[in-house]
């Protein structure tokens, strides 16, 4: 509720020019994502059901691998809570093409790009990569494709492009619509199931259209 | 302002009514301070949502008599500056950090303005707020957010006249230099 305004309290020139000065300098005019409410609300409605697992998953363990199985079950269930909420965006790739966007790449393989189609399916997320100049993986290493939404991170798989380029297919196991972030690490081939933080490319879709 | 009592208790219950009900109260000056410390829009938008989510993992020892603003404030500035160092970390191998954003954020004082500023403006009326927008942020003269907003030209200067009388009243502690509330505490993890 907006309080009423106080006629007797107008204010200077000067105030006005401190006022002004103020909001240019704050640059508060930028807004979050539209579909950012129903992620907000998904995840907290989701952790709230699962109160009966004793140790969900902690953000700091956000980018663990050994997590991702109980991201999984908690990606799953916050795909229901999703529904529930009325959100049905979810199932619009299960009938259609999906959406494209593009990877850019970073400083570490500035020459490289990649067309993307993201499409919701039943099973998950169907993802056909086209890379271009992104070179073939060393040997013993591995590229490797996540999605994420900021709390959690799911590997969509993993390529070497070592036969060449062409369209991969990858599939990540999950619905939900938070997941909008893409990128494609290096990888050594050894038993760390950690990310590397080595991104070659990333990039942003939104299934929503938004 | 203090929270509503119930609306607390329903929050850190994760219910949806009152989950929505405090993001879209404070979504907005989140997302202002995450973008002044990520300087990435995708990035700001993930620090809105860790925010909401550490906030209601927190919220059992939110005290119902505290300032839920500052308390969320001091949240989303740490879990902006922990993704800013997170994004920005030697990685393994020795190559390239995954980003090249910046690596020295704001300080406390300069967040929490923003923080109070976009509070202030996003409790405008919606009318007020949009004279405010156009004419701060797009630099539009009355004349012209009366054209474009197809309203009389004293509309729009008796919308101006109450936003800034508002917005003077509201954030009377900033322009006079004060400190930041005293329930923000600096540099801890309310988490």
């Amino acid at each position: 509720m907006t309080d009423p305004v106080d006629s007797s309290a107008e204010p200077g020139d000067a105030e006005l020019a401190a006022l002004a000065a103020l909001l240019h300098r704050a640059e508060p005019w930028g807004d979050p994502p539209r579909d950012l409410e129903d992620s907000v609300v998904a995840a907290i409605v989701t952790e709230a059901g699962a109160a009966s697992d004793p140790a969900p998953a902690s953000l700091s363990e956000h980018r663990s691998r050994r997590a991702q199985s109980a991201s999984r079950l908690i990606g799953a269930a916050a795909a229901l809570v999703v529904i529930v909420a009325g959100v049905a965006v979810i199932t619009r790739g299960s009938g259609d093409d999906g959406v494209a966007f593009a990877l850019e790449g970073t400083e570490a393989a500035p020459e490289a790009s990649a067309t993307v189609n993201v499409a919701a399916t039943p099973a998950g997320l169907k993802i056909l990569l086209d890379a271009r100049n992104l070179p073939g993986a060393p040997e013993g290493y591995m590229y490797e494709a996540w999605v994420g939404n900021g709390t959690l991170i799911v590997s969509a798989g993993t390529f070497h492009l070592r036969g060449g380029s062409g369209p991969i297919e990858l599939w990540a196991g999950v619905t939900e619509p938070s997941f909008r972030r893409m990128w494609i690490t290096l990888e050594p081939v050894d038993d760390d199931m950690d990310s590397s933080g080595d991104v070659r490319l990333r990039g942003s879709y939104d299934l929503a259209g938004d | 302002m203090t929270p509503k009592p119930d609306l607390i208790e329903q929050f850190k219950r994760g219910d949806p009514d009152a989950v929505r009900a405090v993001y879209r109260e404070h979504s907005g000056a989140v997302y202002t301070v995450a973008r002044s410390i990520v300087r990435d829009r995708d990035l700001a938008a993930d620090v809105v949502q860790q925010t909401f989510v550490k906030a209601w993992r927190a919220a059992k020892s939110f005290e119902g008599n505290r300032q839920l603003a500052p308390w969320l404030y001091s949240i989303a500035r740490r879990t902006a500056i922990d993704t800013l160092r997170s994004e920005t970390k030697p990685t393994r191998g020795g190559h390239a950090p995954e980003t090249d954003v910046g690596i020295q954020p704001e300080t406390f004082e300069r967040t929490w303005e923003r923080f109070e500023v976009r509070r202030a403006i996003d409790a405008l009326p919606d009318g007020e707020r949009e004279v405010v927008r156009l004419s701060h942020m797009e630099g539009h003269t009355h004349e012209a957010i009366a054209e474009r907003l197809d309203i009389p030209l004293g509309t729009v200067k008796s919308r101006s006249g109450r936003a800034h009388k508002r917005l003077a009243a509201a954030l009377a502690h900033l322009t006079a230099n004060q400190s930041p509330a005293d329930d923000v505490e600096k540099g801890e993890d309310p988490t």
